[in-house]
């Protein structure tokens, strides 16, 4: 085993020499150390503040949207409410019907519904390296689709029943199963991930349409309000399904954040950093499916949270998985809610579905956001 | 010492068309190694083959005596740390925690501070601290690369393979990062592996040349004195050269190119190989061998 | 200012605009222009040019009254308020116009005009004869009223619905009349009409759209302007019996008919003036049913001119709709909206159990359940929560149970008895259940909230 002694290499400049000499010398006298450490962690602090600030937010906004709707209950009155129904003590029924069997449950769902989508958005577009990708790339949209309409057509179930949920939960899995077999076959890059999703799409859409050209017009309708989203069928028994999945599905998320963060920087270099990049796509894409079909099933097809969610969290605390998973999650969910509560009032006595409202007021605030930052998010 | 060995390593993306063939080396001493080669020859598919981040279609490659294909990603990472070509990441984050990522391997409950000091160390010896809160995205083609070199650096592995670490560099960098990968060879204890293109710096800093030639094989391994001949160079690389010697390294000075006139050999003569409409469509179906995603060929 | 907030701000401005544009255009689609001389009342439905009195008959009272204005010792009228007196349409009160009302009271073959439901001048010939071609069951009923049900051959609907018409009720009609085929759509398929041998199609707005009319008269097919289901412009199914009655010359048929409606109509129209006078209107929302449908729609009047049948049939009583009229009547709501608005009285309106195999059960279930949701509500905790079939309530025989229905909102202005003997007498007179007494029949009566529960 050949030694070296630096001194002797006549190659070397004296500042290189000296440089990685020190490399072993303890550095915490360094000056330079302590500054950019506290820097480093100031950042850091103020991410953790985010998303404490986020926290405190979205139990803010959810008790404010507690207290909307066409129905006027009190602000204060609103919480007297679930006070009391919580003591057993139930004073106005009409109250307490609107609080807590209308508001409560649908905000409560929203709130999860929101976060599954919004961490199943980072995690897809860490996955594929894209910044299009949303829980929706993975089929699993045209898939719920297709499930809603055979359960509709075949069993002619309401679908806001419970066999209305498991159909288009277990069809929204059948083109995430199709996506891995093809990466089996292929191979398991971003890129064929994207491909693979369009064409399945494309094929499951045509099959809806099909269905859908014999139906008459209200079933039709039926199919539209859920292809559009709503929150309209989340009651406190569908809750502990969906809170379950997303409560999992988070975990899981945050757990594998670091292994995400080395993703993102490139397949070869993750493969080089001990991270099979192909598998972990399959897992995520597992993860994702699984997630969003969860809540696709109970909400329909909300969109714009998945995308938009994950970005919008982007600019204000980084890209860095660890912050971001959370951070997003919980915008998702306040943007739910307050979409849904404004779908609830704007138009009374008509509602505006959660989905449209988002789109409407999430599109142009995402252009904006666009063109108005200067820093490279991607 | 890690022991690198490659016997009879074979790489191609389809049967009939091998990259690299019949390499065989052996990586079992600290120190700077260039591997050097004209465009096209192989050099980062021999480097990929090393990691298993390509699989070679045949031979081996063991580390320490084990066979790379019985090893996992994450076993072989604790060997050999690879910096990649350096491209803009989809979602940048600020240099720090880029350079943090390469810690990945090291990362414990509680290990921050020890983690943190490593990653000023390498941003120091880059000389790259001002840079610590940037965003990623937002540096210049150099600095990506002195990042990436950070990186690679706080993997702390017996083993660092960098592909073209100064190719973005201006030339007092290309020499700085030249003399710190052979110093930190030497002080660690570590082999480092580069895949460059300038020569001169290569034939003065590098403890061993790796020297590939068309069509994807070895053509000579040795000091800098002894691959790098007139006849070497001018066989491999087809430029006229003139080696003089220099305080005890090889000097080159290049004449001028040595440009084939002989059709049969040229450009022209592979023109009818590659222009036909059916057998382009013909390979886009071929797939005999497994394909495997990457960003660069070469 | 920066290029990039310019366009950025524009853009937000486009969006802005393109939304409320069409929320404005979905809510003001239009408005309606009913003619003054079609009252409410329903004593002068019938649309024929020749009515010049404005009744609802064709006879000899019209060629008096029409030989008066000819010859002027009938004075101080006006074409305005008299536009049937132009008989031919063209612009002049005078013998031409005689002439044609005496063919028409001869029963000789002759050109007919009426008003359609555009409010505009069509013609059929007359005197009208089949084949008839319908789009729905309500088309039938008008059939066993007018004369025509066993000249119908071709219904616009699919297979499985002709095929699932109760045989009771349609005697016949599954064997013998051809459904449109496979998809559901409404519209007029103008080449099977020509195969099926058809002469006249009846029909909505759906089956007869723009385009088909004009196929079906170049292929000199009758399409009939006139509504069989739901209110246009002010005319409904009522006007379309006595009026095909006079096309077809089968007033005969329809003597009965019109004496039922104006004997029902004046009783309605006597309580709702007592109604007004001591305040007891009360205030209904109209919820839909669908059985595939898990959100809440509400039945009201839109700002179109089309009206949904079951709105018009329950305005007639002293009703009136806790929502403003908007879109086209079929509006998404929620139970907390419905809450808030609190009616008087809430009725729930849907399909079945008509068709065979929807049984009542399933149709009480399916109502039960929503009515679980308005527990809170007013209208529940005074008992006023009703369902009403819209096969029943939605098309002509809606006016047999309405003073049935009222009874049971208003005691003290309707007589739960006479309703029930109303209902009785109607399905006795006009439909093919003679004697069958209808409180066997599902659906033919009302559902109180005790019923449904």
């Amino acid at each position: 085993m050949k030694e070296f002694n630096l001194a002797d290499d006549k190659l070397l400049s004296r500042s290189v020499v000296e440089a990685v000499d020190g490399w072993d010398e303890p550095v915490s006298e360094d000056a330079g150390l302590g500054l950019t450490i506290m820097t480093y962690m100031r950042n850091r602090r103020w991410k953790y503040i985010f998303v404490a600030i986020c926290l405190v937010a979205i139990v803010l906004v959810a008790g404010y949207t507690i207290t909307i709707g066409s129905v006027s209950i009190g602000f204060l009155e609103a919480y007297e409410t679930i006070w009391n129904h919580l003591t057993g003590n139930i004073v106005d029924t009409r109250a307490d019907y609107v609080v807590w069997s209308l508001r409560l449950p649908r905000i409560i769902g929203g709130i999860f519904a929101g976060l599954g989508l919004a961490v199943c958005g980072v995690v897809m577009q860490n996955t594929l390296k894209n910044p299009l990708a949303d829980p929706y790339t993975t089929g699993v949209s045209s898939g719920a689709s297709m499930g809603a309409t055979i359960t509709l057509t075949l069993f002619g179930g309401a679908l806001g029943s419970w066999y209305g949920a498991l159909g288009a939960f277990i069809f929204a899995l059948v083109p995430v199963a199709i996506m891995i077999g093809i990466t089996k076959m292929k191979d398991a890059s971003a890129t064929t991930m994207i491909m693979a999703g369009i064409g399945i799409m494309y094929i499951f859409n045509a099959i809806t349409t099909m269905m859908m050209m014999s139906m008459n017009s209200q079933t039709m309708q039926a199919i539209y309000n859920w292809q559009v989203g709503t929150l309209d069928l989340l009651a406190w028994e569908q809750l502990p399904v969906i809170a379950v999945v997303v409560v999992i599905g988070i975990i899981i998320s945050m757990v594998i954040s670091g292994k995400l963060n080395v993703l993102a920087t490139g397949d070869e270099s993750a493969k080089a950093m001990g991270i099979d990049a192909d598998k972990m796509r399959i897992w995520c894409l597992i993860l994702v499916g699984v997630v969003s079909a969860a809540v696709v099933a109970f909400t329909g097809l909300i969109g714009f949270v998945g995308l938009v969610a994950p970005h919008i969290t982007r600019l204000f605390i980084g890209s860095d998985n660890k912050f971001l998973i959370p951070a997003a999650g919980v915008f998702g969910g306040m943007l739910m809610i307050v979409a849904d509560a404004i779908g609830r009032t704007i138009l009374f006595p008509e509602v505006v579905q959660v989905g449209v409202i988002m789109s409407f007021i999430g599109g142009p605030v995402f252009l904006a956001l666009l063109l108005g930052t200067k820093k490279k998010m991607w | 010492m890690t022991e690198i060995v490659l016997d009879n390593v074979t790489f191609g993306y389809t049967e009939d068309h091998p990259i690299i063939q019949n390499i065989s080396l052996k990586i079992d001493e600290p120190g700077l190694y260039c591997i050097l080669g004209p465009n096209g020859v192989g050099k980062s598919t021999l480097v990929k083959c090393v990691n298993k981040i390509l699989v070679p279609t045949s031979g081996t490659v063991t580390i320490d005596g084990v066979d790379i294909m019985e090893m996992s990603h994450a076993d072989i990472s604790k060997y050999i740390g690879y910096v990649p070509v350096s491209t803009n990441e989809a979602f940048a984050m600020s240099v720090l925690d880029t350079i943090m990522v390469g810690r990945y391997n090291h990362r414990r409950w509680g290990s921050e501070h020890v983690d943190l000091e490593m990653v000023y160390r390498a941003m120091k010896l880059l000389r790259i601290r001002n840079l610590a809160n940037r965003n990623f995205n937002a540096l210049s083609a150099g600095q990506h690369q002195k990042v990436s070199i950070a990186r690679g650096i706080v993997q702390e592995t017996p083993v660092l393979i960098l592909d073209e670490p100064t190719a973005n560099l201006d030339i007092k960098y290309q020499v700085y990062v030249t003399e710190l990968l052979r110093a930190f060879a030497e002080k660690k204890g570590v082999a480092v592996l580069t895949i460059s293109h300038d020569l001169n710096i290569t034939a003065k800093y590098a403890h061993k040349i790796i020297m590939l030639a068309r069509p994807g094989v070895v053509f000579k391994v040795g000091t800098p004195q002894e691959v790098m001949t007139k006849e070497n160079v001018e066989t491999v690389y087809g430029i006229e050269c003139d080696v003089r010697d220099h305080d005890g390294y090889p000097t080159l000075i290049f004449g001028g190119a040595l440009v084939d006139d002989d059709d049969s050999v040229s450009d022209m003569g592979a023109f009818e190989k590659e222009s036909g409409f059916w057998s382009s469509l013909k390979n886009a179906f071929k797939s005999d061998v497994k394909h495997h995603h990457h960003e660069k060929k070469e | 200012m920066e290029q990039k907030t310019l366009i950025a701000i524009v853009a937000v401005v486009v969006v802005a605009a393109v939304a409320v544009g069409a929320f404005v255009l979905l809510n003001n689609g239009g408005s309606s222009d009913k003619p003054e001389y079609i009252t409410d009342d329903d004593t002068n439905r019938l649309l024929v040019f020749g009515n010049v009195n404005n009744d609802n008959y064709l006879n000899n009272k019209d060629l008096t009254m029409l030989q008066g204005m000819v010859d002027g010792s009938y004075t101080g009228w006006s074409l305005k308020d008299h536009p049937y007196a132009d008989v031919n349409t063209d612009g002049k009160v005078n013998d031409d116009d005689i002439a044609l009302l005496k063919k028409f009271l001869n029963g000789e073959k002759a050109t007919m005009y009426y008003l359609d439901w555009n409010l505009k001048i069509s013609s059929v010939p007359y005197p009208l004869a089949g084949n008839f071609a319908v789009p729905y069951d309500s088309s039938l009923w008008i059939g066993q009223i007018v004369g025509f049900y066993d000249d119908v051959v071709y219904m616009s609907r699919p297979e499985g619905f002709v095929a699932g018409l109760r045989e009771d009720m349609f005697p016949g009609a599954a064997e013998r009349i051809e459904a449109q085929g496979g998809t559901q759509k409404y519209e007029y398929d103008v080449d099977r009409l020509l195969s099926a041998n058809v002469k006249v199609a009846l029909g909505d707005t759906n089956a007869l759209t723009e385009t088909t009319i004009s196929k079906l008269r170049g292929a000199s097919i009758t399409p009939i302007l006139l509504p069989e289901n739901r209110e246009h412009n002010g005319l409904n199914w009522s006007n379309s019996v006595i009026t095909l009655g006079v096309m077809m010359n089968k007033q005969d048929n329809t003597k009965a008919y019109i004496k039922y409606l104006e004997d029902v109509s004046t009783k309605i129209e006597k309580a709702v003036e007592k109604a007004t006078e001591s305040q007891a209107k009360k205030s209904y929302l109209l919820v839909y049913c669908d059985p595939y449908e898990p959100g809440w729609y509400v039945d009201i009047r839109g700002t179109d001119p089309e009206i949904y049948g079951d709105v018009v049939t329950c305005e007639k009583l002293p009703l009136y709709s806790a929502m403003e009229p908007q879109g086209d009547g079929y509006v998404q709501t929620s139970v907390e909206n419905i809450l808030a608005i609190d009616p008087d009285v809430i009725i729930f309106s849907t399909w079945g159990p008509f068709m065979e195999d929807y049984t009542l059960d399933e149709y009480k279930a399916l109502v039960h359940e929503k009515l679980d949701y308005l527990k809170e509500s007013k209208a529940y905790k005074n008992g006023q929560c009703y369902s009403i079939s819209y096969e029943v309530y939605g098309t002509l025989p809606g006016i047999s149970g309405l003073i049935y229905l009222g009874a049971q909102i208003w005691p003290e202005l309707f007589d739960e008895a006479a309703g029930l003997a109303y209902i009785q007498e109607y399905f006795d007179l006009f439909t093919a259940i003679s004697g069958t007494d209808v409180r066997t029949v599902t659906s033919l009566l009302p559902l109180t909230q005790e019923e449904i529960a």
